[in-house]
C-alpha cells in the first residue's frame, strides 16, 4: 500500500527539471521528500523482511543515507524500487517455498501419523477381532461344558433307567414287553420334560385350538430333537455334509421304519445319522391321535454338523 | 391397516404346516465318544495267546478319542461271531458297534488265523469281516490293522494305528556323559528299536514320504551334521557338515530334496538341498534367524521360523516361486516350528502364552488360531498321517515324555518312555 | 554504477541471509530433536568409558612393577570366568560380562597361537531348531566382541548346542538362567 503510493510520487518528481532555478525550493523539498521516501522505503523494506533474520540493518541504513551517495541514490530510485519489488517477490517466493516445505512436512507428518494411526487401528481391529474370537471360543466352551454336564446328567439318568429296565427284564420276564415299553416311554418322557435344556413351548395366550395344537406339536419336536441329538455321534471330517431321513412311527411312538431320503455321499455320515435314529426305539409322541397322524406318523429329519 | 391383515395372513400361512411334511433339523451331536464294545477274542489255538488282540484294539480305539470302549466287565455276554450276538443286549448297554472274533492255529504253518467281525447294533448287520493270519511276532501288527479297519468303517477316515513314530531319547549316565538314541516304535510306543546311538546330541528326525528313511541331525562327529538313514538296512549317509549350523532337515513332498538350516554363509538361513545332485539353493537372505522350514504338501510353499520382524521368533510363509516371506503369526511373542496339515490348510506350531509353550493350530487363510495343549513345555508337534492326532513332547514331573492330542483338542494321552527323557517325536506317513 | 551494484549486492546478501535463516530455522528444529535423544546416550557412554580410564591412571601412579603384577593377577582372575550368561531369547552381551571378556581378548590377542571354541547354549524353553540358531548367535556375539578387541578370526570357532546340553537340570528360572550361556573353551 504505502509502497505503491510513494513510487507514484517518485515518478512525478522525476519529470521536474533540475535546471529550473524556480524549482530549487521544490528540489530541496524533493530531496527531503526523497530522503523521507527512501527511508520509508528502506524502513518498510527492512521491516518487511524478518527483522530477526537480518543481522545488521542499522549500519546499512546509515550508509544508504550518507550525502555522497545521494545523487546516485536518486538515479537508482527506479532500481531500488525494482530491487525492492524483486526482493519482495523473492521474499514472497521464499515465504511460499517455506510455506510449501512446511506444508509438505506437515502433510508428510500427517500422512505418517495417519498411516501410523491406521496401522494402530488395523492392529487394534485385528486384536479386537482375535479377542472377539477368543471370547466366542470361551463362551462356546462354557456352553459346551454346560451342555456336557447336562448331557452327563441325562446320560446318568438314562443309564440308571437302562439298568432298571435291564433288571426289570431280567427279574420280571413274565411282564409283557408292551407294558414295559409303555413304562419306559413314560419315564423317558418325564425325564425329557424335566431336562432343563429342552425348550418347552408353552403359549399362555393360546386360545384357539390351532395355537394349542402348534404349541403341543413344537413341544414334541423339541423332545425328539433333543433325544436324537444326544444319540448322534458326528464322525470326524463331516463339515458341510447333510443327510435327510424319513422316519415312520406307530401311534405308540415305536419306530417302524427309517430310510435315507437324500444321502450325504459319505457312508460313515449317513450311518451315524441312521444309528442315532435307530438307537431310539420309542419316540416321544403326543397322545392325541389327530396330532400324531398329522405330524409324527411320518416325518423327515435332516442331519448336518454344527457350523464352525 | 391393510399391512396388518397381510402380515396376519402370512403368519397364518407360515403356521399352517398341514400340507408340508414336518422336518426336524438336527445340527448338534453328542459330545461323548462313540460307544463300541471289543469282545475278547476266543482262543481256539490250544496255546496261550502271545498277544491279547482285543486289548490292543481297545487301547488303539480308546486313545483315538473318537471311541468310548465298554469295559469287558460290563458286557452281558461274550459272543465270538456275529451269529452269536443278541442285539437287544448291546442296545440296552447303549452300544453302537460290537467287534467279535476268534483265533485258531494253522498247524502246518504254525501261524495264527484270526477271524473278526464288526457289527452295527442298530442296523443289526455285519459291516466288516476278515480272516487274517500272522505268526506270533506279527500278532501285534495284525491287531493294529484290525483297529485301522474298524476306525475307517465307522468314521470314514483311514486309521493310523499301523504307523510308526521316531523320537530321540537321552539318558544321563554320569554328570558329563549322556546317551542319546534315535528310536523307532509302533504308533502306540511299543516295539521300539534303536536306529542310532551316540554320546553326542541328536535331534530333528524327519520321515521321508515313502517312510523308508529318516533324516536327522547328529553331533557325533563333534560338530553338527545332517544324516539320512535307511530304516531297514540301517545304512547311514552324511548329507551336509558345513561350518556352523546344520539343522532342521525336512523332506520335500517327492523326497528329492531336503529343506535345511545352514549358517555357512554368515547366519542361520534356509536352503534346499537336492539329494541327487548334492546342490544347494539358498531360500532366505536376512541377518535375523531363519530356520525350522517345512514344505507345504503341494510343494508350492515353505513355512518357517524367523526373528526378522523385531527379534522374537514368528512364523513366515513364502511361495517357492518368489521367495518373498510373509508373516502369518501375530499373537504373542513366540511362535515357532510350523508344520503344515496334510491338506495344507492349517499349520501346527509352538506358541508361547502366559509363560508356557503350547501346541497351537492356525488356519492359513483366516489366520485364526486355537491353542490345543495346556502343559507348560509342549514342543515338536507332528501330525498323524490321517490328520486326526498330533504327537508332541512335553515335561511330566520334570521328565521328557511324548503325548498325543486329537486335532480338535479333545482326547489326550501319554506314551510310555523307554530310555530316560523322550523328545522330538515324528509321526510316520502311512506305511503302505 | 557502484551504488547500483551495491544495491544488487545488498539484495543478494539479504536474500542470502534470509535463505540461510530459513534453512537454519528448519534444520535447528530437527537437530534439536536429535540432540535431545542423543545426549543421555552420549553421557552414558562417557561415564562408562571414563571410569576404567581413571582406574588405570590411578594404577599407573603406583610402583610400575607392583602394578604390572597386580594387573596380571587381576587379568588371570578375570579369565577364570569362562561362562557368560544371556537373557531369554536374547544374544546381546550383558554389561557384567565385559570385563572378563576383555581379559580373554587381551590374552588371546597376545597369544595368537591359542585357539578357543565358543559354545552357545539355550534353556529348554522354545523350539529346538530355533534354539540351535539362537545359541549360535550368542556365541557369535562373543566372537565379535573378541575380534573387536584384537583377537583374530582364525583363533575362534563357534558351535551351538541349542538346548541339548543343559548345565543345570530342572524347570526353574534359576536353572534356565544358568543354561542360557556361552562357554569359552581353550583348546
Amino acid at each position: 500500500m504505502t509502497n505503491s503510493r510513494s513510487s507514484d510520487r517518485v515518478a512525478k518528481n522525476k519529470k521536474i527539471g533540475l535546471a529550473n532555478p524556480e524549482n530549487r525550493r521544490s528540489l530541496v523539498f524533493s530531496i527531503i521528500l526523497h530522503l523521507v521516501m527512501v527511508a520509508v522505503l528502506l524502513f518498510s523494506w527492512d521491516f518487511s523482511e524478518s527483522v530477526k533474520r537480518i543481522e545488521q540493518p542499522a549500519s546499512m541504513k546509515a550508509r544508504v543515507l550518507s550525502a555522497a551517495e545521494l545523487e546516485a541514490l536518486r538515479a537508482d530510485k527506479q532500481q531500488v524500487k525494482d530491487a525492492a519489488l524483486k526482493e519482495k517477490k523473492k521474499k514472497s517466493d521464499l515465504e511460499a517455498k517455506k510455506k510449501r516445505l512446511k506444508d509438505e512436512k506437515r502433510r508428510k507428518d500427517l500422512a505418517k501419523k495417519k498411516a501410523a494411526e491406521k496401522k494402530k487401528q488395523d492392529a487394534a481391529k485385528k486384536k479386537a477381532l482375535i479377542k472377539k474370537k477368543e471370547k466366542e471360543q470361551r463362551d462356546k466352551k462354557a456352553r459346551e461344558e454346560k451342555q456336557r454336564q447336562q448331557e452327563a446328567e441325562r446320560k446318568k439318568r438314562e443309564q440308571e433307567e437302562r439298568r432298571k429296565a435291564l433288571e426289570d427284564s431280567k427279574t420280571e420276564t413274565a411282564r409283557s414287553e408292551k407294558q414295559l415299553e409303555r413304562e419306559r416311554r413314560l419315564a423317558e418322557r418325564l425325564a425329557q420334560a424335566s431336562s432343563s435344556d429342552v425348550p418347552i413351548v408353552q403359549d399362555a395366550n393360546a386360545s384357539g385350538s390351532g395355537l394349542a395344537e402348534i404349541s403341543e406339536r413344537d413341544r414334541f419336536i423339541a423332545l425328539i430333537r433333543s433325544r436324537v441329538e444326544s444319540r448322534w455321534h458326528i464322525p470326524p471330517k463331516s463339515r458341510g455334509l447333510k443327510v435327510v431321513l424319513r422316519i415312520r412311527l406307530l401311534p405308540s411312538g415305536e419306530r417302524s421304519r427309517v430310510e435315507v431320503v437324500s444321502s450325504s455321499g459319505s457312508k460313515a455320515f449317513d450311518t451315524s445319522a441312521l444309528n442315532a435314529v435307530n438307537s431310539i426305539r420309542i419316540f416321544p409322541v403326543p397322545d392325541d391321535p389327530a396330532l400324531f397322524d398329522r405330524y409324527f406318523r411320518n416325518f423327515l429329519q435332516s442331519f448336518s454338523p454344527p457350523e464352525e | 391397516m391393510n399391512n396388518r391383515v397381510v402380515y396376519f395372513l402370512l403368519a397364518m400361512l407360515a403356521y399352517s404346516p398341514v400340507f408340508a411334511e414336518l422336518t426336524i433339523e438336527i445340527t448338534k451331536g453328542s459330545d461323548s465318544a462313540l460307544p463300541i464294545s471289543i469282545v475278547p477274542f476266543a482262543n481256539r489255538s490250544g496255546q496261550p495267546m502271545p498277544e491279547q488282540i482285543a486289548r490292543v484294539v481297545s487301547n488303539d480305539l480308546q486313545r483315538s478319542g473318537d471311541f468310548d470302549v465298554l469295559p469287558t466287565s460290563k458286557m452281558l455276554s461274550l459272543p465270538n461271531s456275529s451269529s452269536q450276538i443278541h442285539y437287544r443286549d448291546w442296545r440296552l448297554l447303549g452300544q453302537n458297534y460290537v467287534l467279535v472274533g476268534e483265533v485258531a492255529l494253522d498247524v502246518p504253518t504254525g501261524n495264527y488265523k484270526v477271524t473278526y467281525e464288526l457289527v452295527d447294533v442298530y442296523q443289526q448287520k455285519r459291516i466288516v469281516g476278515e480272516v487274517l493270519s500272522a505268526n506270533a511276532k506279527g500278532l501285534r501288527k495284525l491287531s493294529h490293522r484290525i483297529s485301522d479297519r474298524v476306525y475307517e468303517a465307522v468314521t470314514g477316515v483311514r486309521g493310523a494305528f499301523s504307523t510308526r513314530i521316531a523320537y530321540v531319547t537321552s539318558k544321563r549316565l554320569t554328570k558329563n556323559k549322556t546317551e542319546y538314541r534315535l528310536q523307532v516304535s509302533d504308533s502306540d510306543g511299543q516295539n521300539s528299536f534303536t536306529l542310532f546311538k551316540s554320546h553326542e546330541p541328536m535331534l530333528s528326525p524327519a520321515w521321508s514320504n515313502d517312510a523308508q528313511h529318516l533324516a536327522y541331525v547328529s553331533f557325533h562327529s563333534g560338530r553338527p551334521a545332517i544324516y539320512i538313514q535307511h530304516i531297514k538296512s540301517g545304512q547311514q549317509r552324511k548329507v551336509t557338515g558345513f561350518r556352523g549350523i546344520n539343522s532342521s532337515p525336512m523332506w520335500s513332498p517327492d523326497d528329492s530334496k531336503l529343506l535345511m538350516t545352514l549358517s555357512k554363509d554368515g547366519n542361520a538361513e534356509i536352503y534346499s538341498f537336492d539329494l541327487a545332485s548334492s546342490s544347494l539353493t539358498r531360500l532366505t537372505n536376512h541377518y535375523g534367524i531363519d530356520t525350522e522350514a517345512s514344505w507345504s504338501p503341494d510343494g508350492q510353499r515353505v513355512v518357517f521360523t524367523s526373528n526378522r520382524g523385531g527379534g522374537n521368533p514368528q512364523i513366515y510363509q513364502m511361495s517357492i516361486r518368489d521367495l518373498v516371506p510373509e508373516r502369518i503369526s501375530f499373537e504373542g511373542r513366540y511362535n515357532a516350528r510350523p508344520r503344515y496339515s496334510r491338506d495344507g490348510k492349517s499349520i501346527y506350531y509352538v506358541h508361547q502364552a502366559g509363560g508356557g509353550f503350547h501346541i497351537a493350530s492356525m488356519d492359513t487363510e483366516t489366520l485364526e488360531n486355537v491353542i490345543l495343549t495346556s502343559t507348560p513345555l509342549d514342543e515338536s508337534p507332528s501330525l498323524s498321517p490321517n490328520g486326526r492326532m498330533i504327537i508332541y513332547s512335553t515335561k511330566l514331573k520334570g521328565k521328557g515324555v511324548l503325548a498325543v492330542v486329537s486335532v480338535d483338542g479333545g482326547a489326550k494321552y501319554f506314551l510310555p518312555s523307554d530310555h530316560g527323557d523322550v523328545k522330538e517325536p515324528a509321526w510316520s506317513p502311512f506305511l503302505n | 554504477m557502484k551504488s547500483n551494484s551495491f544495491k544488487h549486492g545488498l539484495a543478494f546478501v539479504l536474500s542470502g541471509l534470509l535463505l540461510a535463516g530459513c534453512e537454519s530455522m528448519s534444520t535447528v528444529d530437527e537437530t534439536e530433536d536429535e540432540f535431545v535423544s542423543e545426549t543421555p546416550e552420549e553421557q552414558a557412554v562417557n561415564e562408562t568409558s571414563g571410569a576404567p580410564e581413571d582406574a588405570q591412571v590411578n594404577a599407573e601412579a603406583m610402583a610400575a612393577q607392583q602394578a604390572k603384577e597386580a594387573a596380571e593377577r587381576e587379568q588371570a582372575a578375570l579369565r577364570e570366568v569362562r561362562t557368560f550368561y544371556f537373557d531369554f531369547d536374547q544374544s546381546a552381551i550383558k554389561s557384567e560380562s565385559r570385563a572378563a571378556l576383555a581379559a580373554h581378548a587381551m590374552f588371546l590377542a597376545a597369544n595368537p597361537a591359542l585357539k578357543v571354541v565358543l559354545e552357545g547354549h539355550c534353556d529348554e524353553r522354545g523350539t529346538k531348531g530355533y534354539n540351535i540358531a539362537l545359541g549360535e548367535s550368542r556365541a557369535k556375539s562373543i566372537a565379535s566382541f573378541l575380534k573387536v578387541n584384537g583377537v583374530s578370526d582364525a583363533q575362534l570357532e563357534v558351535v551351538s548346542y541349542g538346548e541339548e546340553r543343559a548345565a543345570e537340570l530342572g524347570q526353574t528360572e534359576a536353572a534356565w538362567a544358568k543354561n542360557r550361556r556361552v562357554y569359552i573353551e581353550y583348546k
